[in-house]
C-alpha cells in the first residue's frame, strides 16, 4: 500500500503544478481536483470508509462546482506566470525539501527509547519509520510553494481560487503527516470546508465572468467617491427666504 | 439536541433567505420572512440553551452536548456561546429592521443570510471540543462574507469578494496547519527539555528545544497575524476601506466585526491551549505582536481622526479596538483567555452600534463626508443619544467588564509601567468620537438642514389629525415617473400643515428615494400591510434613530457585563479542554 500512497502524493504535487500553470482553465481545475482528492488519502493509517467517503464527496463537489463555473471562461488563458515545466520543477524541489524535513523529524523522534521526546501520539507513523508521512509532508510543501505565488500576487480569480484550495489541501496533508492521528469529526469538518471553499471559489469565478466577462481580478474598481470637494456654500448654514 | 436544532434552524434559515432574497417579488418576501423567523427562533433557542457547568477532563459528556454519531461529545454548548450568540442575534435582529427601513428587501440580501450562516458557523466554533473542527468551522464561517458581498454585484464586488475569499481561506489554512503541527512541536520541546535535565546528550537536546521553541513562536506569530489580518490590524488595514466602499453600510457590522469573532476564538484556543501553557521564552515574538498592537491602536486612531469619510472613520475605529484583541495573543498567558473574549464581544457589539449610527447618518443626511455632517446632533437628538451611549459602551466605566478587560489585557501583555502606555493607546480613539459629537453641535450645513428632523411630537396643522396624516401618507404613491418613495411636495405640504410652497426640511428629505420595499408593502400587499408600510414610512426617521439607540443599549449592556459575560468568557471552553472522554 505504501508505494501507492507515495505515488498518490506525487500525483497530488503534480496536480498542484497543473493547477497553477495550465493555460486551459478546466485543466487547471482538474489539477486542483486531483490535489484535493489525493490529499485526503495520503495518510497512514488510512481513515475509515465513512470518512474517506465524506472526503471524496467534499472534494468532488468542490471540483465540480469550480468546473461548471468555468463553462464560459475564456480559453486558453493569456500566458502569465510560470509554465507547466517550471511549476513541475518547483513542485519536485519543494517535495524533496518536505521529504527531507520529514526525514529529519523522524530521526529526531527516533533518538532511542527513553531518551527521545515523547510525541504524545503526534506523528506516530513518522516516528515508526513509515514513508507515507514523508510523502505527505513533501506534497504539502509542494502545494504551499506552488500556491504562494497566485495567492500573494493574485492577478486572476481562477488562479487565486485554485491556489487557496491548494493551501487547504496542504494544511490537510500536514495534518496527515504530523497530526495526532485520524479523527473522524475533524475529517468530516475538512470535507465540509472543502466543499464550501469550492463553492466560494466557484461563486467568485462566476461573479467575475458575469461582471467583467473575464477572469482577471479587477484592479481599478468603480469605487464610490465618498468625500468630494464641497461647494462653497455647503459649509454654511442654509438660510430660507 | 437543542444545539443541533439551533444549527439546523440557522442553516435552513440562511439557505431560505439567500434563495428568496436573491429574487424579487413574493420569493423575496418569503425569503425575508423565512430568514426573519429563523433569526428569531435562533435567538430564542440561544437564550434557552442548557449550558452545563464546565466538565472535568475525562468525565462524562455534559448535558446538552450532541450525543451519538460522529460528533458524540464534540459539540458542547457553553455559557459563552449562549451570550455571544445572544448578543449577536439581538444585534442582527435590530440590524435587519434597520436594513429594511433603510432600503427595503434589497438591503437584506446580504445581511440576513450572511448573519444566519455566520451565526451557525460561529456556534460550531464556540461549541467545538476539537481544535481542528473549530478551526475548520471558523474558516467556513468566514466564507459567509461572500453572502454579504456577492461577487455578482459588479466589478468592485468581485474585487472585494476575492479579497475576502483570500483572507478567509489563507487564514484558515494557517490555523489548520498550526493545529496539525503544534502538538508535535510542543511534544518535541517538552521531550527535549526532559532529555536535557536527564543529561542525556544534553547538547543535542538543547538544540532541539531551541529549534522547537522557535517553531512554536513562529506558529503563535502566524496565528496572531492571521487573526490580525481578519481584524484589519496594520498593515492589513487597507482591506477595511475597500470593503467599506464595496459593501452596503448595513452589511459592514457582519463583515468587519462579527465575522472576526469565530476566528479570534479559534486562534485564542490554539495559542492559549497549545502554546501558552508551555511557558516558553518567546519574548521576541511577544515584542513583535505588542508592536503590531500598539501601531494598530495608535495608527488607526490617528487615521480615524483625520478621515473625512464616515464609513472609513467607523472602520478605523474598529481597527483600533481590534488592536486590544491582539494584546490577548501577545500575553501568551492562559489568564488572557477571559479578558480577550470579553473584549471581543464588547467590541463587536459597540462597533455594530457605531456602524449602525454611521449608516443611518449617511442615509439621513445624504452624505458620507464628516464635515458635511456639521450640526447633525441638533437635528437628531435620538441619534445623538445613540452615539453617546455607543461611546460609553466602547470604553466602559470603571467596574464594567469592558473597562476592566482593557486594563487586564494591557497588564498581561507587558509589565508596569508600560501597561499604562497600552491602556492609553486604547483611549486614543476618544478624540474622534468627541470630534463627531462636537461637529454635531455646530451650525448645521445645508445637507443637515435639509434632512428630515426627528419629530417626537408631530407638528400638524389645524384640523389635521394623526389618523388623517397616516391615511394621507398611505394614499400617496410614488410620484408618476419618479423613483419609488418620492412623494409629491404639495401633498406633504398638506400633511405637515405648512403653507404650500414653503419647503420644510422633512419635505426636502422626502425627495430622496425612501425605500422601495416600504412602498412595496403599502401598495402591493394587503390593506393591513399597506397601513403598516405607511406608518413605517411616516415614522421612518424616528424608527431609524431608535434602532441605533437600541443597538447602543445592547452594546452598553454587554460592556457593563450583563448576564455575567465575564464569568462566561473566563470558563474553560471545550475547544481548549478537548472532547469529553479524552
Amino acid at each position: 500500500m505504501t508505494p501507492v500512497l507515495i505515488a498518490l502524493a506525487a500525483l497530488v504535487a503534480a496536480g498542484g503544478a497543473l493547477a497553477i500553470s495550465a493555460r486551459e482553465p478546466r485543466l487547471a481545475a482538474l489539477g486542483t481536483l486531483v490535489a484535493l482528492l489525493g490529499s485526503a488519502y495520503v495518510a497512514d493509517p488510512l481513515p475509515g470508509p465513512l470518512v474517506l467517503g465524506a472526503r471524496l464527496v467534499g472534494a468532488v463537489l468542490a471540483g465540480y462546482l469550480v468546473w461548471i463555473a468555468l463553462r464560459r471562461a475564456p480559453a486558453p488563458l493569456p500566458p502569465r506566470g510560470i509554465r507547466v515545466p517550471g511549476s513541475i520543477a518547483i513542485a519536485i524541489a519543494a517535495f524533496s525539501a518536505g521529504w527531507l524535513t520529514a526525514t529529519t523529524l523522524a530521526a529526531t523522534l527516533a533518538v532511542g527509547p527513553g531518551d527521545g521526546p515523547s510525541t504524545a501520539g503526534a506523528a506516530t507513523a513518522l516516528a515508526a519509520g513509515s514513508l507515507v508521512p514523508r510523502a505527505a509532508l513533501g506534497a504539502s510543501f509542494a502545494l504551499v510553494v506552488l500556491a504562494a505565488g497566485p495567492v500573494l500576487i493574485a492577478r486572476d480569480v481562477l488562479r487565486l481560487g485554485l491556489g487557496l484550495l491548494l493551501l487547504i489541501a496542504a494544511a490537510d496533508l500536514a495534518g496527515n503527516a504530523l497530526g495526532v492521528g485520524a479523527d473522524a469529526p475533524a475529517d468530516l469538518a475538512f470535507a465540509v470546508l472543502t466543499a464550501l471553499a469550492g463553492a466560494a471559489v466557484a461563486a467568485v469565478i462566476t461573479g467575475s465572468l458575469r461582471a467583467t466577462g473575464e477572469l482577471d481580478l479587477p484592479r481599478g474598481t468603480d469605487r464610490e467617491t465618498a468625500v468630494r470637494h464641497r461647494a462653497a456654500d455647503e459649509a454654511h448654514r442654509r438660510v430660507d427666504h | 439536541m437543542q444545539l443541533f436544532l439551533l444549527l439546523a434552524v440557522g442553516a435552513i434559515g440562511a439557505a431560505v433567505s439567500a434563495w428568496g432574497l436573491a429574487r424579487d417579488g413574493r420569493a423575496a418576501r418569503a425569503g425575508a420572512i423565512g430568514g426573519g423567523i429563523a433569526l428569531l427562533v435562533l435567538i430564542s433557542l440561544t437564550f434557552t440553551l442548557d449550558t452545563p457547568p464546565p466538565r472535568t477532563i475525562g468525565g462524562d459528556g455534559p448535558a446538552g452536548a450532541i450525543a451519538g454519531g460522529l460528533f458524540d461529545g464534540r459539540l458542547v454548548p457553553t455559557a459563552y456561546l449562549r451570550l455571544t450568540l445572544g448578543v449577536w442575534g439581538l444585534d442582527a435582529a435590530v440590524l435587519t429592521c434597520l436594513g429594511w427601513l433603510l432600503g427595503g428587501l434589497p438591503r437584506l440580501r446580504g445581511v440576513l443570510p450572511g448573519t444566519l450562516a455566520a451565526m451557525t458557523g460561529g456556534a460550531i466554533v464556540l461549541a467545538s471540543a476539537d481544535l481542528a473542527v473549530g478551526a475548520a468551522a471558523a474558516t467556513a464561517t468566514g466564507l459567509a462574507a461572500l453572502l454579504a458581498v456577492p461577487p455578482s454585484r459588479g466589478r468592485s464586488a468581485v474585487a472585494a469578494s476575492a479579497r475576502e475569499l483570500r483572507l478567509t481561506l489563507a487564514v484558515g489554512a494557517v490555523l489548520l496547519a498550526v493545529v496539525a503541527v503544534s502538538p508535535l512541536i510542543a511534544a518535541l520541546t517538552l521531550g527535549a527539555v526532559r532529555a536535557t535535565s536527564g543529561a542525556v546528550d544534553g547538547g543535542a537536546a538543547a538544540a532541539t528545544t531551541a529549534g522547537a521553541s522557535a517553531m512554536l513562536g513562529l506558529a503563535a506569530l502566524a496565528v496572531t497575524l492571521g487573526v490580525g489580518a481578519r481584524l484589519g490590524a496594520i498593515p492589513f488595514h487597507v482591506r477595511f476601506s475597500r470593503l467599506a466602499d464595496a459593501a452596503t453600510p448595513i452589511d459592514l457590522p457582519l463583515l468587519l466585526a462579527w465575522l472576526a469573532v469565530p476566528v479570534v476564538v479559534a486562534g485564542l484556543a490554539i495559542v492559549d491551549g497549545q502554546i501558552a501553557p508551555l511557558a516558553l521564552p518567546l519574548e521576541g515574538d511577544r515584542v513583535v505582536v505588542i508592536a503590531i498592537a500598539l501601531v494598530t491602536m495608535s495608527g488607526a486612531a490617528l487615521a480615524a481622526f483625520v478621515q473625512d469619510d464616515l464609513r472609513h472613520t467607523a472602520g478605523y475605529l474598529l481597527i483600533a479596538d481590534g488592536g486590544l484583541v491582539l494584546l490577548g495573543f501577545a500575553a501568551l498567558d492562559p489568564a488572557a483567555w477571559g479578558p480577550a473574549r470579553v473584549w471581543l464581544v464588547a467590541m463587536a457589539a459597540s462597533k455594530t452600534a457605531l456602524i449602525g449610527w454611521a449608516a443611518v447618518a449617511e442615509d439621513r443626511f445624504g452624505t458620507r463626508s464628516v464635515p458635511d455632517l456639521r450640526g447633525w446632533l441638533r437635528r437628531s437628538p435620538i441619534l445623538g443619544a445613540g452615539l453617546i451611549v455607543t461611546i460609553v459602551a466602547t470604553y466602559g466605566i470603571p467596574g464594567w467588564v469592558a473597562f476592566e478587560a482593557r486594563g487586564a489585557l494591557a497588564r498581561l501583555a507587558v509589565d508596569a509601567p508600560w501597561d499604562a502606555l497600552l491602556v492609553l493607546a486604547g483611549f486614543l480613539t476618544l478624540p474622534t468620537y468627541l470630534r463627531l459629537v462636537a461637529l454635531g453641535a455646530g451650525a448645521p450645513t445645508s445637507k443637515v438642514d435639509a434632512a428630515a428632523p426627528e419629530r417626537i411630537v408631530r407638528r400638524r396643522g389645524d384640523g389635521v389629525s394623526l389618523l388623517k396624516e397616516t391615511l394621507d401618507v398611505e394614499r400617496e404613491g410614488p410620484t408618476p415617473g419618479a423613483p419609488d418613495g418620492l412623494v409629491a411636495d404639495a401633498t406633504l405640504d398638506t400633511v405637515t400643515g405648512d403653507a404650500p410652497g414653503r419647503r420644510r426640511p422633512a419635505l426636502i428629505a422626502s425627495r430622496r428615494p425612501v425605500t422601495a420595499v416600504v412602498a412595496g408593502w403599502s401598495h402591493g400587499g394587503t390593506r393591513g400591510a399597506g397601513r403598516l408600510g405607511g406608518t413605517l414610512r411616516r415614522d421612518r426617521t424616528e424608527l431609524l434613530a431608535a434602532a441605533v439607540l437600541a443597538l447602543a443599549i445592547i452594546a452598553a449592556l454587554t460592556s457593563w457585563g450583563a448576564l455575567d459575560i465575564a464569568g462566561a468568557a473566563a470558563e474553560p471552553a471545550p475547544i481548549a479542554a478537548g472532547p469529553a472522554g479524552d
